[in-house]
C-alpha cells in the first residue's frame, strides 16, 4: 500500500464488535477517521448475531476475546448459519493475546486475518487494502468455511501426492519446468 | 470425505472501497486526529487496570489465593487493548508476557506468585519509565520476563513448537 493509494469507506457498512467498551470506542474512532459513515457497533456476541441477521454488513471487525462468547466461535457460526447476504463478508479478528488453545480456532474459524492489539491504524488500513484486493477462493466443507487458507499454491510437498485436483496440475507444471531445466543443462554440457 | 465447494465472492469492499475516496495518508491523519480524545482516557484506563491487578494479585493482596487467574488474564489483555500510543514504551508487550504467563499457568496448574509479581513490577516500570528507555533496555526487560516464564512455568516458545 502506498500513501497515495485511495480507499473509499463512505458506502461500506461496518460492524465493530468488542466487549471492552474502551477498545470498541477506539476501533470505531479509527474506522470513522478512515472515512466510514456507516458503523454499527455492539458489545456482545448476542447483539452481533441479531445485527448480522437483520442488516447487510460489508466488513466485520470483531474482538477475539468477547465476554459472552468466543469471537472465533461467532465467526464459525456466521460462516455457516448467518443469512446468505452476510455469510461471506470480509472479517478481521482483533486479538489482544492468543491462548495456545486458541491458535487452531483462530486459523480455522474463517476470518480473512487476525490483527494483534493494541490497534495500530496503519496496520488496520493496510490489512483493509489487502482484504479488498484479496481474490482467494472460498472453501466450504464440513470442517471449514472461509477463505482458502493456502496463500500460494506451490503444490504438495515433494514426494507427496496432493489431495486437491489442482495439486496434480501444479505438480505436473513443476515437473515440466524441472524437465526443461534438465534439458537445458544437458544441452549446455554437450556444448 | 465431505464434499468441498470452492468459489469466488465479489464483496462490496473489493468493488466500492477501491473506487475514489481519500488517500491512505489522509485516512491515517484523520484516524490519528480521531484517536486524540481517547489518548488521555487510555492512560487513565491503564492505570486503573494496573491498580486493580496490584490490589488483587500483587504482593500486598491478602486474598489472592482465592482469586481467579482468569481475571488477571482479562485485566492484562485490557491493558493491551488500551495501550494505543504507549506501545513504544513496551507496556503492551509486558502485558502480553503476563497473559502468556497466566495462560501457561492455567494449562500447567502452576500458580507462581513470584513470577506474577515480577511481571506486574515490569509493567509498572515500563508504564512509568518505558518512554525514556532505549529499545535495547526495553528488550532486556521483556527478555527477562520470557526467562522467568520459561524457568518457572515452562518455555512458551518450546511449547509452541511442541
Amino acid at each position: 500500500m502506498l500513501p497515495s493509494d485511495k480507499i473509499n469507506f463512505e458506502k461500506i457498512q461496518f460492524l465493530v464488535v468488542d466487549s471492552n467498551h474502551h477498545s470498541l470506542n477506539l476501533t470505531t474512532a479509527v474506522v470513522a477517521g478512515f472515512g466510514a459513515h456507516n458503523i454499527l457497533k455492539c458489545a456482545t456476541v448476542a447483539e452481533a448475531r441479531d445485527i448480522v441477521c437483520g442488516h447487510p454488513i460489508d466488513f466485520l471487525l470483531i474482538s477475539a476475546q468477547m465476554a459472552d462468547e468466543d469471537g472465533y466461535a461467532f465467526v464459525r457460526w456466521l460462516r455457516r448459519k448467518a443469512p446468505e447476504v452476510n455469510r461471506f463478508i470480509p472479517i478481521i479478528a482483533l486479538s489482544s493475546h492468543t491462548r495456545r488453545s486458541q491458535v487452531l480456532a483462530a486459523r480455522d474459524c474463517g476470518v480473512q486475518g487476525v490483527i494483534t492489539k493494541p490497534l495500530v491504524p496503519k496496520v488496520l488500513i493496510e490489512r483493509a487494502f489487502w482484504v479488498a484486493h484479496d481474490d482467494r477462493r472460498y472453501i466450504e466443507c464440513d470442517e471449514y468455511v472461509g477463505p482458502d487458507r493456502r496463500f500460494q499454491n506451490l503444490g504438495p510437498p515433494q514426494g507427496i501426492e496432493g489431495r486437491r485436483e489442482e495439486d496434480m496440475q501444479v505438480a505436473a507444471e513443476a515437473s515440466d519446468i524441472e524437465a526443461e531445466h534438465e534439458a537445458a543443462e544437458q544441452i549446455k554440457a554437450a556444448r | 470425505m465431505s464434499k468441498v465447494r470452492k468459489f469466488r465472492v465479489k464483496t462490496k469492499l473489493s468493488t466500492v472501497a477501491l473506487r475514489g475516496g481519500i488517500t491512505a495518508a489522509e485516512a491515517l491523519n484523520r484516524a490519528d486526529v480521531a484517536l486524540d480524545p481517547y489518548r488521555g482516557e487510555a492512560l487513565v484506563v491503564i492505570d486503573a487496570l494496573m491498580a486493580e491487578m496490584a490490589a488483587r494479585f500483587g504482593p500486598v493482596a491478602a486474598g489472592r489465593e482465592a482469586e481467579d487467574l482468569e481475571d488477571l488474564y482479562m485485566l492484562s489483555s485490557r491493558v493491551i487493548d488500551a495501550s494505543i500510543g504507549l506501545s513504544e514504551a513496551g507496556v503492551d508487550r509486558a502485558a502480553h508476557a503476563l497473559c502468556t504467563l497466566v495462560d501457561l499457568s492455567q494449562e500447567s496448574g502452576v500458580r507462581d506468585w513470584e513470577a506474577i509479581e515480577v511481571h506486574l513490577e515490569a509493567l509498572r516500570l515500563l508504564r512509568l519509565h518505558g518512554h525514556s528507555f532505549s529499545l535495547a533496555e526495553q528488550e532486556r526487560v521483556l527478555d527477562g520476563l520470557k526467562t522467568v516464564t520459561a524457568k518457572r512455568v515452562g518455555d512458551p516458545d518450546e511449547q509452541k513448537r511442541a
